[in-house]
């Protein structure tokens, strides 16, 4: 049995994380299920920083970004066990992680004062809006000054929701439109046509600095 | 093509999936058109420095907080104590499932039937999965060759070869390549 033989390897200590480390998510699900509690670990170093990335370019908040990452994972612990391992386990957290950050933005909606407090926390003290920086400058002077990163991360947060989450995992994450269409629960028609709406979004308030 | 045309496919265009013929019917579009060919500039140095800003990291004590959660005694696997919103309706179902098939059990004694014995379905199987992918192949480019290529190039990228039995796409950073492209 490939479970047992894979506990049996995790649990000769001096090579077991790196044989979690080797291994494929697939096999480390079945580690852990199996009893291997270092499996766990295993996971969420591998996906801790990449959704706590997604979240955060799909939510805007980067403190809110790190509790909701949390919470996907404790989602993954208490449900592992009825997880499919035929599937990709990649497309099943992203899918948690896709929904958690949803649900935030559809509670902050609601409340247009979280919405305010979110946006005052991020800005530092003193940071002038966008809208009234240099844009007359050259693309590598701008890049320079640290302009440019932060006016792609406006930008991107500017985009409207459905788009951005899309763009998000297509740009940032590099996710294919076959995963994103499960990951968000879309057709591959709607992931395409919602990405082309986001580039050309994205691409519109870009193109004066960098046309 | 026109205008329309070509910004309708434009997705698949920028990503390398497009076949020969239909790249080449976009290409000489692009020749032709100086506004879609500007537009085409601006979105692909956008998505240049979109797929290159750089990534946050977690707290340093991001993981003994999760492992804090996680050993409360509401985190065991297996065994929650919540019910989550979207478990509740399938709660109900079973509940309502439960119920009906209690009561066909109580009716059918009732009427000194012989008893038809539970079915329990049989565990589905396991098959062997996919590997996963990841974000963009190789390091993230260093901000002077990023500047460079924002104010010289327009980015094109080349789909890798998908390694066997994967059958996904991986995205690869910026190569400059078709030198008919660039404005």
């Amino acid at each position: 049995m490939p479970e047992l033989a894979l506990k049996q390897q995790v649990l000769r200590k001096p090579s077991s994380r790196e044989a979690l480390q080797g291994a494929d998510d697939t096999a480390v699900v079945r580690a852990f299920l199996a009893g291997e509690e270092r499996a766990f670990q295993e996971l969420v170093e591998r996906y801790q920083t990449r959704l706590l990335n997604f979240i955060y370019r799909t939510i805007g908040d980067r403190e809110r970004a790190e509790d909701l990452v949390q919470e996907v994972f404790i989602r993954v612990y208490r449900h592992i066990h009825r997880f499919d391992t035929s599937k990709k386990f990649s497309t099943w957290i992203y899918t948690i992680a896709s929904n958690l950050a949803k649900n935030e933005l559809r509670n902050r909606s609601r409340n247009p004062l979280i919405l305010f407090q979110t946006i005052t926390s991020n800005r530092e003290d003193g940071e002038r809006p966008l809208q009234f920086e240099d844009y007359t400058s050259r693309p590598d002077d701008l890049y320079e000054k640290r302009h440019l990163r932060r006016l792609v991360e406006e930008t991107v947060d500017q985009l409207p929701e459905h788009h951005r989450q899309v763009f998000v995992l297509r740009e940032i994450e590099g996710k294919s439109y076959e995963e994103i269409a499960e990951i968000t629960d879309c057709n591959l028609g709607t992931v395409k046509s919602r990405l082309n709406r986001a580039r050309n979004a994205f691409a519109a308030i870009i193109e004066p600095m960098v046309g | 093509m026109n205008c329309r045309s070509f910004r309708k496919m434009h997705v698949t265009y920028v990503d390398g999936l497009m076949d020969e013929r239909q790249s080449a019917l976009m290409h000489a579009h692009l020749d032709e058109c100086e506004r879609c060919a500007r537009w085409n500039t601006a979105i692909r140095r956008g998505l240049l420095m979109a797929r290159n800003l750089p990534a946050i990291q977690p707290s340093p004590d991001f993981m003994a907080r999760l492992e804090m959660r996680l050993a409360s005694a509401e985190t065991r696997p297996g065994i929650p104590t919540r019910i989550e919103a979207g478990d509740r309706k399938r709660v109900v179902r079973a509940a309502i499932a439960v119920a009906i098939a209690v009561s066909a059990v109580v009716m059918i004694r009732a009427n000194r039937t012989p008893s038809v014995p539970l079915t329990v379905p049989a565990p589905v199987a396991v098959a062997q999965s996919q590997t996963t992918t990841g974000r963009h192949n190789g390091p993230a480019l260093s901000e002077p060759e990023l500047a460079r290529m924002l104010a010289t190039v327009v980015p094109v990228w080349i789909p890798a070869e998908p390694s066997s039995g994967d059958p996904t796409v991986q995205l690869v950073n910026a190569g400059l390549q078709a030198p008919s492209l660039s404005p």
